[in-house]
């Protein structure tokens, strides 16, 4: 059994740990704040975006044929030969729970099922952690390790982000991308996703809502808004991922640090008690030797 | 006429009742009035103004590369940077064209990053004049 020295000592050391849990939680809870606003302002931009591409595409006379467009949609199941690349976003810190974890495992787990119908599959990663944990695995290539683009999320660093991806899609080195990342849902859920990112397979069947755009004016011409809108788009939906794994992060750490600050105060109050209980263990004891003593000498006395 | 101007980074004005929108269209200066038909158009970098019904004098700003679209009458501005008047960062503006004139001094430059260069000197001198009023 420890001693009341260590005991001391020990809910001392806890409670330092809850102290920085706790600003570690209250930091979190600021900065979600903010990259939940930011998720909110970039929302409707990211809409107006898809819209337009929407509204250009359904457009009877845009006969636009990007290499970044699949127009032949349905045949996703087609994957023999082709080569793809996965980008793994995740954060540069942990103490953030499952938030990495999740991101890591869902990776493993898809380059198990679907990564073995590709010829071969690159795994590039946005945030150190998955980085760090895959650089040392096989399977599968060990593709770029976006570090310059980590930190703070801007919109500058996502469209350079896209530039680099669009351009080694282009270049040919990959037939599709896809990008693993945790969807911002609330503070407490963050859902790891999948998710289609080259190339775009314009959604059919939105014809109604597109309707009146037959009689639009479009300047300069409508091959160079596409084009233009669809450089646009990638960047805006690199953005949105940064800023939804930004959040779910903030998100993550902070329940994990109220968890630790809860732990931490529960782990006190049963130090506390175990403490009181030895000190009280000791006063009884000294009080029984003092007593005995007394009483023992108080016998001599007598006889 | 309701004019929206998104940013990714914000919502610069949203639904606001306007009676004239000025743009940098990539074919040159276009101002929307009420009644506009249909549009879709890009935008280069440059200066923007418009006048709200409530307010009479316009207001004006600096948006870089994006589009509008015009759409039942009503306006939508999608621009990467968008800053209007008041907010523009002059010092900063300065520094950058300082920086872009230096590097345009360089003879070895390619055509791709002196290009670049050059949209970024237009973007500095453009803010500050229009920080100051002047555009």
């Amino acid at each position: 059994m420890a001693s009341i020295k260590d005991l001391k000592k020990r809910i001392g050391s806890t409670k330092s740990t809850q102290q920085t849990t706790k600003a570690m939680k209250m930091v979190s809870a600021a900065k979600l704040r903010r990259a939940q606003d930011a998720i909110t302002n970039n929302r409707p931009y990211a809409k107006q975006v898809g819209a337009l591409v929407t509204h250009m595409l359904s457009a009877p006379d845009v006969t636009v044929n990007s290499p970044l467009l699949d127009r032949t949609s349905g045949s996703t199941e087609e994957t023999n030969g082709k080569r793809v690349l996965l980008l793994v976003v995740t954060s540069d810190r942990g103490l953030c729970a499952g938030f990495n974890a999740t991101i890591i495992k869902l990776a493993a787990r898809w380059l198990n099922s679907e990564g073995r119908k590709y010829a071969s599959v690159t795994f590039s990663f946005l945030g150190k952690r998955g980085f760090d944990f895959y650089k040392t695995k096989s399977g599968f290539i060990v593709g770029d390790f976006f570090e310059k683009y980590g930190g703070k999320v801007t919109f500058k660093k996502a469209n350079d982000l896209s530039n680099a991806i669009c351009k080694s899609f282009l270049d040919g080195e990959f037939d599709e991308v896809k990008i693993v990342y945790n969807e911002f849902k609330n503070a407490v859920l963050q859902v790891p996703t999948i998710e289609d990112f080259l190339p775009l397979r314009p959604k059919m069947g939105t014809a109604t809502e597109a309707a009146p755009s037959e009689n639009v004016i479009v300047k300069p011409s409508a091959d160079a808004v596409l084009g233009a809108l669809l450089e646009k788009h990638f960047a805006i939906q690199i953005f949105r991922v940064m800023l939804e794994s930004q959040a779910g992060e903030h998100g993550a750490r902070m329940s994990a640090m109220e968890n630790a600050t809860k732990n931490a105060g529960e782990m006190i109050k049963k130090l506390t008690l175990q403490y009181n209980k030895q000190r009280q263990a000791g006063i009884t004891k000294e009080l029984l030797e003092i007593i005995s003593g007394s009483e023992s000498s108080k016998s001599q006395a007598a006889s | 006429m309701k004019l929206t101007i998104l940013s990714p980074e914000k919502k610069v004005a949203s639904a606001v009742e306007v009676s004239s929108v000025t743009l940098p269209g990539s074919e040159g200066q276009i101002q929307i009035l009420p009644e506009h038909a249909d549009m879709i158009g890009t935008l280069e970098t440059g200066p923007f103004n418009y006048v709200a019904t409530s307010a009479g004098a316009p207001l004006i700003g600096v948006i870089s590369s994006g589009f509008f679209e015009v759409r039942g009458g009503d306006v939508t501005v999608t621009a990467e940077t968008c800053e209007l008047s008041g907010d523009i960062d002059v010092s900063r503006a300065k520094s950058a064209q300082k920086k872009a004139e230096g590097a345009l001094t360089d003879p070895e430059l390619d055509m791709k990053l002196f290009r670049k260069y050059e949209l970024k000197l237009q973007r500095s001198i453009i803010r500050q004049h229009v920080a100051a009023g002047e555009l």
